[in-house]
């Protein structure tokens, strides 16, 4: 039997940052979401920012048969006030004997419940969001990458930034973003060009890794594989 | 008559079904054999403290009956049968528990000979006691003959439901305006209704001589079922299996306000299973509304190793659960 699985991230840009990395980096797709439209419409919840994600997280417990369940979620301020807060709701859900900080391997299993897995972003230590695991990705020696923090470090200075300042990462990001070679491109997308971002970052490896251990992938098609680049 | 949690045990699928809260209405998924029916079942049984012609007849429409054993027959009703032998007679007990307090305990005491005849013993306590019945059977083959004497109104999931049953406390009657309504949420051109002949005839705005309703195709044959149902139900308990047969989904957000208004309005409590996405989206919009709130419940049947236990969503979880695409059935 198929296994029951569902990935409940933030936002939209989270869902196309991860599909597009694991099917470019060769996982497929997960088991009984073989295509991308399943990938990003079915097996993924968006939970409407960090608060919306929370609230959903028991409600997407009591599906039907669910045996595997991913949750991505931003540290913000902090990775470990995040945990906290996860690991409470999960508690009150019947996942007693937690521990008091993130698993290494982010992984929660209880018999006769369904396999959870945590991934607190940029790396389930550090504060920070999204685009601070998509800075990770960044390719080293990239020439674009201070210069937009030198122009949001002078907004800032200068104090004409509208974002608040825990944010400047965010801001670097869709300004460097901006500035490739096709500046109309999203996150996601990007990813799939494989020309944007470097896809064999050490942070990379370690995500896919937890991916592959909270879900099952279908085995990989050898005909639609893309070859890799490295 | 009003349930506000529900405690079934032993009885077919359920060991221990426990149900804390129920509202006005109440909506029921889960997948197949995780008991649906069953738990309208159990609550036609309880409605009709136990009577024989209703435990007959869900035996007969289940085929669950057996000519050769009248054992066998009513074990059909038992999740874990406590069969014993005592004094030379077969004993099958279930209990029936239902809300807070102690409201009914009905066992069916099967005394079987050979001969077909079966003494069905039945007895209740707690909710309108009444002394023990006994009841002669004369074999259950009577049992596709005989209209059982149901309390609560049951509409099986077929669509081949005898309207002409309820029909006679309807014509003439306001409820029968009331039913007219209901019909124009499909079809706006109908202006009166009778059952001539047992067929449903209708005349609308359009013809002079009343026409077949089964020339308006089945949705308006199953939505007249409905319809007549909701207007009988005063005071009563009201069970629809399958709402959503034959029903085309653009109808459903209606007929679940037509249901909400009637229940609150005649004091109905509603028990509805449905296996549609659609169906259960049309509801948790309805439920939501203001002056609904707090009236309604939705839960699914799941399978728990062997047993089955209910899921239960509250009304705004429902809705952000179907906002996000998040599977509640």
């Amino acid at each position: 039997m198929n296994p029951v699985q569902r990935l409940l991230v933030e936002g939209e840009t989270d869902i196309h940052v991860v599909a597009n990395l694991a099917i470019v980096k060769g996982l497929s797709n997960p088991k009984g979401y073989e295509t991308k439209k399943k990938f990003e419409q079915q097996f993924s919840i968006i939970g409407d920012g960090k608060y919306g994600l929370k609230e959903r997280i028991p409600t997407v417990l009591k599906t039907e048969g669910l045996t595997n369940f991913g949750i991505i979620l931003d540290a913000d301020a902090n990775a470990q006030s995040t945990w906290e807060s996860v690991k409470n709701i999960l508690q009150q859900a019947g996942y007693n004997g937690l521990p008091s900080t993130r698993p290494a391997n982010g992984i929660i299993e209880i018999t006769g419940k369904p396999k959870i897995g945590i991934w607190i972003m940029p790396d389930n230590q550090n504060q920070g969001y999204l685009e601070d695991f998509l800075k990770q990705l960044v390719p080293i020696g990239d020439l674009l990458l201070p210069k937009a923090n030198r122009i949001v470090q002078d907004l800032i200075d200068n104090e004409l930034n509208r974002f608040t300042v825990i944010k400047r990462t965010k801001a670097e990001m869709y300004t460097w973003l901006a500035w490739q070679e096709k500046p109309e491109l999203p996150f996601g997308t990007s990813i799939a060009t494989q020309q944007v971002f470097d896809l064999n970052a050490l942070l990379a490896d370690t995500f896919l890794t937890w991916l592959q251990t909270i879900f099952e992938f279908e085995p990989p098609n050898p005909v639609s594989q893309i070859p890799n680049h490295a | 008559m009003r349930l506000d949690s529900l405690h079934i045990q032993n009885y077919k699928l359920f060991k221990d079904l426990e149900i804390p809260k129920l509202g006005q209405v109440n909506l029921i998924t889960g997948k197949n054999n995780t008991g649906k029916t069953i738990l309208l079942e159990a609550l036609r049984i309880w409605a009709s403290e136990g009577d024989a012609s209703v435990v007959n007849n869900i035996i007969w429409k289940r085929g669950d009956w057996d000519p050769g054993s009248a054992l066998r027959t009513f074990s059909s009703l038992f999740s874990e049968q406590r069969i014993s032998k005592l004094n030379g007679i077969t004993h099958i007990e279930y209990q029936y528990v239902s809300g807070e307090i102690f409201i009914n305990n009905i066992q069916l005491i099967v005394n079987e000979d050979n001969t077909k005849k079966i003494d069905f013993y039945v007895r209740t306590q707690g909710f309108r006691p009444k002394d023990d019945v006994l009841i002669n059977y004369w074999g259950l083959d009577r049992g596709d003959k005989e209209y059982p004497q149901d309390k609560a109104i049951f509409i099986p999931a077929s669509i081949d439901f005898d309207n002409k049953k309820l029909w006679s406390n309807i014509d003439l009657t306001d409820k029968k305006d009331r039913v007219i309504q209901i019909l124009q949420i499909i079809e706006p051109s109908i202006i009166d209704i009778g059952i001539i002949d047992n067929t449903a005839r209708v005349r609308t705005k359009n013809s002079k001589i009343p026409v077949s309703l089964k020339n308006f195709g089945e949705g308006l044959n199953r939505l007249l079922t409905i319809a007549m149902a909701l207007v009988s139900a005063k005071d009563n308990l009201l069970l629809i299996d399958e709402i959503d047969t034959g029903l085309h989904y653009s109808v459903l957000e209606k007929l679940w306000e037509i249901i909400f208004e009637f229940s609150g309005q005649l004091n109905t409590q509603v028990f509805v299973t449905t296996h549609s996405a659609d169906c259960v989206s049309a509801f948790s919009t309805i439920a939501n509304r203001e002056k609904w709130h707090g009236k309604s419940n939705y839960l699914r049947l799941s399978r728990k190793e062997d047993n089955i236990i209910a899921v239960e969503y509250d009304i705004e979880e429902l809705e952000m659960a179907l906002e996000s695409n998040i599977e509640t059935r």
